[in-house]
């Protein structure tokens, strides 16, 4: 308590959406990365309208009157300034929520953010073939990966740095089911009694690696894995920063750091709704695949949603 | 003076110059002279461009805004310093002291007593009836009638080498910002340039603030909460916000975060539930500052600030009202007003001024209008100047409609011929008009920070030093 910087709630707020936004940013290239190298196996289109359909995003983008061919979709995902789930979005308001705070970041922060969000806006001016988009994928996932190093090696561990933690972590924990209910969306449909083929090992690699957890899954399962514990390792690992439950424990571990050193305490709703999250990750149903895990990442979502409402009410929205 | 490399073709034309002195003077041997006629000038444009791009990563900017939006810009930085003696600048500290000393006594005075108007030294409708007079302010007692916490007093320096007062400024004047982190710069980018020069450091700025700011604290409030009141991230001074928050260690408020309740009290919105406010250093105008009492409009400020005020509950600098002060039709007035206070000659003196309101110099003024400067009163940031020997024939006709109109919106001074600093261009060094903007910090007593911001016409032969019409910065050293 005798640490509290008195954070004003405003503040607060606009950590929390720097966080999400940088992780954001850094999880649509992940996700056009994966969709990417999977649609080159395929070698068609058809790859890129689930992506779409995990955003909901199918009306907003037919709304722009272009076909749908990868490069339309990469193009909404990337450079799109009106998309609201597009990197060069999430750049731009990741800076904007930043630039709120500039007197409480280091003045080093600053700088990476203004030339992360430079790099990325740049998109928006380029032409680009479906062959760099991985390459540029890339440079967008590492110019976040710069950021978060930066603001980790020089930000005040204070209560804004809590709350930029807290939402990076809960928009990645999010952002990862995304990731892997993109093969799991079309179970959506409860009419449809049989269930489609399920999604191939190389398509588990795939994600595995933009998840950066593909060596990390062999050391761990060795030989017979199969898909599910794949989805399990996705989900369910504590040990993997990228995965679900990691990125919940480092949202509670904010939460209690918050409680702990600056006497903000959390209050009865929002412990309730993170226990509510935790409790549901420590019991994944026993087929993790098909259906079952579909509805699975849609309640979590569910968990994640509601724990950011109750946050806004007690941090960021005061009475 | 033997003329170098980086110094060929270097020629003040009459000017006075900063480093070599008056035209016709006596050259002196100048030691930042000859360490810079080693330098090749490509490669010190070449580490300037490096510098200023380094100033827009860091994000050491101003918006402008225009037609089509508000562009982030940095302010335009000349690598060259400017250098102002220790013997020059004792007597600019002294000067400097002694004008806020008696602002601050002329406004407690006008919201106070008003002797001043009693004794005839100015005329009282001249001061009440100005648009930054506030009535509310009469009778209101500041701690150590401190009026004017933070103030900017605006030099220039005519032909002959002598500093004078162009305009002073009560009304958050900014650009202190600049000072500091050009410094920063120059010991980052130019670190050969400064190497065993002994200059005054500027460095301390953001403690002496704030311990200004809690001296002019109600007394009674122990450890007071110090705020930064900025109008929020689109006001083109925002950098300055950030930089003077974070230098005193305070939150940046905007006026949303605040709420005064029944009782008159100030609170910020924290995540931790109200939490008391004492001081508010406020970078917004009287006007948006409570809608309770100005602007009913204002987003900007916070209902019940002026409440919470009169209570002796909040302090708030500068005063309400400061502005009176710092108009220009006040300026006219300001030897007077330093004899009437102090007792005292002025240190340094005003540019010649001629008040339009009065018969004899509007008669002068319409006669000369083509040598003269003529500038509207309550306007600041070079807004609505007209420079005679530069205007057109039509505007000079405009102002002159102007002037009979409305002649007491007007005053007018000769055409300075403000003194030239070396600075850098692409064909070489170049002299280029400065001015000179000292800080002084108020609490019990006036403080001014060595040097001050220092504004360069980078275009050549212009004399509009102002940030928005294409001014640009240098390093200021005072030298020990």
């Amino acid at each position: 308590m005798g640490d509290a910087l008195m954070l004003l709630s405003r503040f607060a707020d606009s950590a929390f959406w720097m966080g999400r936004y940088l992780e954001r940013a850094e999880s649509l290239a992940r996700l056009l990365m994966v969709t990417e190298s999977f649609a080159a196996d395929q070698e068609s289109d058809e790859a890129w309208a689930p992506i779409l359909q995990v955003f909901a995003d199918t009306d907003a983008f037919s709304e722009r009157g272009k076909p749908l061919t990868a490069l339309n979709v990469a193009r909404f995902y990337l450079a799109d300034p009106n998309n609201s789930n597009s990197v060069i979005l999430a750049a731009t308001m990741m800076k904007e929520n930043a630039r709120s705070l500039r007197h409480l970041l280091s003045t080093e922060s600053w700088r990476q953010v203004s030339l992360f969000q430079k790099s990325v806006a740049a998109l928006q001016k380029r032409r680009f073939a479906l062959s760099k988009m991985s390459e540029i994928c890339a440079d967008i996932r590492d110019g976040s990966c710069t950021l978060r190093g930066v603001l980790d090696a020089t930000c005040y561990r204070d209560e804004v740095w809590r709350f930029l933690q807290l939402g990076a972590a809960l928009e990645r924990a999010d952002q990862s089911t995304r990731l892997i209910d993109i093969k799991y969306f079309r179970f959506d449909r409860d009419d449809d009694d049989d269930e489609p083929a399920p999604p191939d090992v190389a398509w588990w690699n795939t994600l595995l690696r933009s998840a950066s957890g593909y060596h990390a899954f062999q050391r761990r399962y060795s030989f017979n894995a199969d898909p599910a514990d794949a989805a399990r390792f996705l989900i369910c690992d504590k040990h993997l920063p990228l995965s679900v439950t990691n990125a919940v424990e480092a949202a509670c571990e904010q939460l209690a750091r918050l409680d702990e050193d600056f006497g903000a305490r959390p209050g009865a709703a929002v412990s309730r709704a993170a226990k509510a999250l935790r409790e549901r990750l420590d019991a994944p149903p026993a087929r993790l695949s098909g259906r079952s895990l579909h509805r699975y990442l849609d309640q979590i979502q569910q968990e994640i949603i509601t724990l950011a409402n109750v946050l806004d009410d007690r941090y960021f929205s005061p009475a | 003076m033997k003329k170098n490399d980086a110094f060929q073709g270097y020629d003040p034309d009459g000017d006075f110059c900063e480093i070599f002195g008056p035209a016709d003077g006596k050259q002196t041997q100048n030691p930042l002279a000859q360490r810079l006629s080693k330098y090749n000038i490509r490669t010190l444009n070449q580490r300037n461009s490096a510098a200023e791009r380094e100033l827009h990563n860091l994000g050491i900017t101003f918006t402008v805004y225009s037609d089509s939006g508000a562009i982030d810009r940095i302010l335009p930085f000349d690598p060259i310093p400017r250098q102002i003696s220790q013997a020059d600048w004792k007597v600019l500290e002294k000067g400097c002291r002694q004008r806020v000393m008696a602002l601050n006594a002329f406004l407690a005075d006008v919201y106070g007593k008003q002797k001043i108007f009693k004794d005839k030294i100015i005329p009282k409708a001249l001061v009440t009836g100005n648009k930054n007079f506030r009535k509310e302010m009469v009778g209101v007692k500041l701690p150590h009638s401190t009026y004017t916490h933070i103030s900017g007093v605006d030099l220039i320096r005519d032909e002959h080498g002598e500093f004078l007062v162009l305009e002073d400024n009560c009304r958050s004047p900014s650009g202190v910002s600049y000072v500091i982190e050009n410094r920063h710069l120059m010991m980052r980018s130019f670190p050969d340039l400064m190497e065993g020069v002994k200059v005054m450091p500027v460095s301390d700025y953001g403690k002496r603030l704030k311990a200004t700011l809690t001296e002019t604290t109600p007394a009674r409030y122990q450890n007071p909460q110090v705020v930064l009141l900025t109008p929020g991230v689109f006001n083109s001074a925002y950098f300055e916000h950030v930089f003077l928050a974070r230098e005193m260690g305070v939150p940046l408020v905007e006026g949303r975060d605040l709420v005064v309740d029944e009782e008159d009290r100030v609170f910020m919105k924290t995540i931790s539930g109200l939490e008391r406010v004492h001081m508010i250093y406020r970078r917004i105008d009287d006007a948006f500052l409570d809608p309770e009492v100005f602007r009913k409009d204002s987003m900007l400020g916070a209902p019940g600030l002026m409440r919470s005020l009169k209570a002796g509950k909040v302090a708030i600098a500068n005063a309400v009202g400061a502005g009176v002060a710092d108009d220009k039709a006040v300026y006219a007035y300001m030897p007077r007003i330093i004899k009437y206070y102090l007792d005292e000659d002025p240190v340094l003196n005003n540019v010649e001024t001629w008040i339009c309101r009065e018969k004899d110099a509007l008669a002068y003024v319409l006669e000369h209008l083509e040598d003269l400067v003529v500038k509207p009163v309550g306007e600041s940031g070079g807004y609505g100047i007209v420079i005679g020997p530069m205007a057109t024939k039509a505007e000079l006709a405009a102002v002159r409609r102007e002037l009979k109109k409305n002649p007491s919106n007007y005053i007018a001074q000769p055409m300075i011929r403000l003194s030239v600093s070396p600075t850098l261009t692409k064909a070489g060094l170049r002299p280029r008009h400065v001015d000179l903007r000292p800080f002084v910090l108020t609490g019990e007593e006036p403080w001014v920070l060595p040097g001050g911001l220092t504004r360069v016409a980078m275009r050549e032969g212009s004399l509009v030093v102002n940030s928005s019409q294409g001014g640009g910065s240098k390093d200021t050293w005072v030298m020990r």
